[in-house]
């Protein structure tokens, strides 16, 4: 995919939303969402970084190319939202960056991902503070809360949110992800059912343990599932 | 060095320790001595790979830590002197802040018009498509008369839209007439007549004589600029037509 991912940030650097979305549709015919996000569009926005590293771009150029892309993945999740049928068993999972941090694009791939395995999802995309997330999750009540964070310094902004969490009064699944997970060790922050996620094959490998786990349950007793 | 310059600038040696700083320097970034203290921790190797190049001025983006913020772009102009550098550093986040808004607002309503919208759209321009190719059949009616009935606004679109087909048609069937029949067509666009004349004009080229049939005295006005021009005839209506050339052509 390394020549298409070429010519998809050459599309989102020049703004053509119609270009980029073709790439996206072509590759669509042959590969899942996953791998599409894994191998394409990731990889694009990374390319991006690097070009602003090498000073061939600028953050304004960024800001046009962020723009397309995430035009680019509502369009793969068009379709998912047309036929979603949630009831009442489904379970929930909701995301968000932390506060000040804008850095989506990655986050919203993830939420796709969960729509895409019948999750009943709540995106809340960027920036949202403590107390509207608390409140959130005290409501609804989902079994999974996903963020994310790009930027270094808003680690303290995590910690806070993790310590928040451990203090909810039932033990939803945390996932954290984003670009600097594999640059820390946060083995000790975060209640203990807290998974920091680094890219998106883990968060696969997450997918097959749930799946098992999640049988299990149904079964009645933990461990008992058949699957091999 | 110029001390009061309204900006950040710093001398540093080639280890990027800070030889001299502006006041402005001063006020805005916390004193250090290594001016990487004030450069974000992921700008580092842009700001050494930038220096090592073999230029003496350049300027490139940068983040740095300022005393009000963790993380603020600023453009970087550099000066090569000897073994020495000079930086200029100019805050750039607030244009960025406007340019910022409106990008999140393009984005937004984007994703409000969100994939049905678009698809409906595609799917709608495809139809007009359709509909313009279905609104001009080409119908053979001998192996020298061809019948090319005209539906609808005459409209650029639309005979951009039937004429792939049309020549395709008649240039199998080689007729020698064609008659084109304006009964059905309603309004008349500027456009589409010099369309039109375009068709006509490759009829003749293809040695296909055109003949006109069911016009309003309203087409016929937007016509009459080109009657000169064009070799076609007038006939008033499709009856009186195929008397002359089918029938004519049995008898
Ligand atoms: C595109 C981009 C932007 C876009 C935002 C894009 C968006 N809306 O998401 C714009 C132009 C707006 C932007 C702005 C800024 N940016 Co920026 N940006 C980038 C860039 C080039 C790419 C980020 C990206 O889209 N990556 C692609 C995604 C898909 O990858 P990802 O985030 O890693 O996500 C994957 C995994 O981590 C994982 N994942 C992510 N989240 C989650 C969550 C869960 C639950 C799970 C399971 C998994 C998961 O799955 C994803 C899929 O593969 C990076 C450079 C880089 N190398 O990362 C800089 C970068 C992150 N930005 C940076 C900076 C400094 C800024 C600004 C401060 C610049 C400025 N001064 O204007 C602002 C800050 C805005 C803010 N307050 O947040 C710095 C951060 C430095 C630091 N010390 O932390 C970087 C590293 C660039 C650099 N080298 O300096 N940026």
């Amino acid at each position: 995919m390394q020549k298409t991912t070429e010519t998809f940030v050459d599309a989102l650097l020049k703004g053509d939303h119609a270009a980029s979305l073709r790439i996206v549709q072509n590759q669509r015919e042959h590969h899942s969402r996953f791998t599409i996000y894994n191998e394409l569009i990731t990889p694009a926005m990374h390319e991006i970084g690097m070009l602003w590293q090498q000073n061939k771009i600028t953050v304004a150029d960024e800001h046009l190319a962020t723009a397309v892309c995430d035009f680019v993945l509502s369009q793969t999740e068009y379709d998912l939202v047309q036929h979603s049928d949630f009831q009442e068993t489904t379970p929930k999972a909701m995301f968000f960056t932390v506060q000040d941090e804008y850095h989506y694009l990655g986050l919203k791939m993830v939420s796709i991902l969960f729509r895409e395995k019948d999750w009943n999802v709540k995106y809340y995309q960027s920036n949202l503070s403590i107390d509207h997330v608390m409140e959130q999750v005290e409501t609804w009540k989902p079994a999974v809360i996903g963020l994310s964070f790009a930027l270094a310094y808003r680690i303290e902004a995590l910690t806070a949110y993790l310590k928040k969490f451990s203090e909810l009064d039932y033990e939803p699944e945390i996932l954290v992800g984003g670009r600097l997970m594999h640059q820390y060790d946060f083995s000790s922050i975060g209640p203990p059912n807290t998974t920091f996620i680094e890219n998106l094959n883990e968060l696969q490998t997450w997918f097959n343990k749930d799946k098992t786990i999640r049988r299990d349950d149904s079964d009645g007793k933990a461990n008992t599932s058949s699957v091999i | 060095m110029e001390k009061r310059i309204p900006l950040p600038l710093f001398r540093i040696t080639q280890d990027f320790q800070i030889v001299e700083r502006s006041d402005q320097a001063e006020h805005t970034f916390q004193y250090t001595n290594d001016l990487l203290d004030i450069v974000d921790a992921d700008s580092h190797d842009k700001l050494k790979a930038m220096l090592a190049h073999d230029v003496e001025q350049l300027d490139f983006e940068l983040n740095l830590i300022t005393k009000h913020s963790p993380l603020a772009l600023y453009k970087a102009f550099i000066q090569k002197s000897g073994e020495e550098a000079f930086c200029l550093f100019v805050p750039i986040e607030e244009q960025y802040q406007l340019v910022q808004n409106q990008l999140t607002d393009m984005q937004n309503r984007l994703n409000d018009t969100n994939f049905q919208l678009f698809e409906k759209k595609e799917k709608f321009s495809k139809m007009v498509d359709r509909s313009n190719e279905l609104s001009g059949p080409y119908i053979e009616l001998s192996d020298n008369l061809g019948l090319l009935p005209v539906f609808g606004d005459l409209s650029e679109e639309k005979l951009v839209a039937i004429k792939d087909n049309v020549f395709k048609r008649a240039y199998v069937s080689q007729p020698e007439r064609v008659l084109i029949d304006f009964t059905g067509v309603g309004n008349i666009q500027e456009e589409g007549v010099r369309e039109l004349k375009d068709l006509i004009l490759v009829f003749e080229q293809m040695g296909i004589h055109v003949v006109m049939i069911g016009l309003s005295p309203r087409h016929a006005l937007h016509l009459k600029p080109y009657r000169n021009e064009l070799q076609i005839d007038f006939a008033h209506s499709a009856k009186i037509a195929i008397k002359k050339w089918l029938i004519a052509e049995y008898l």
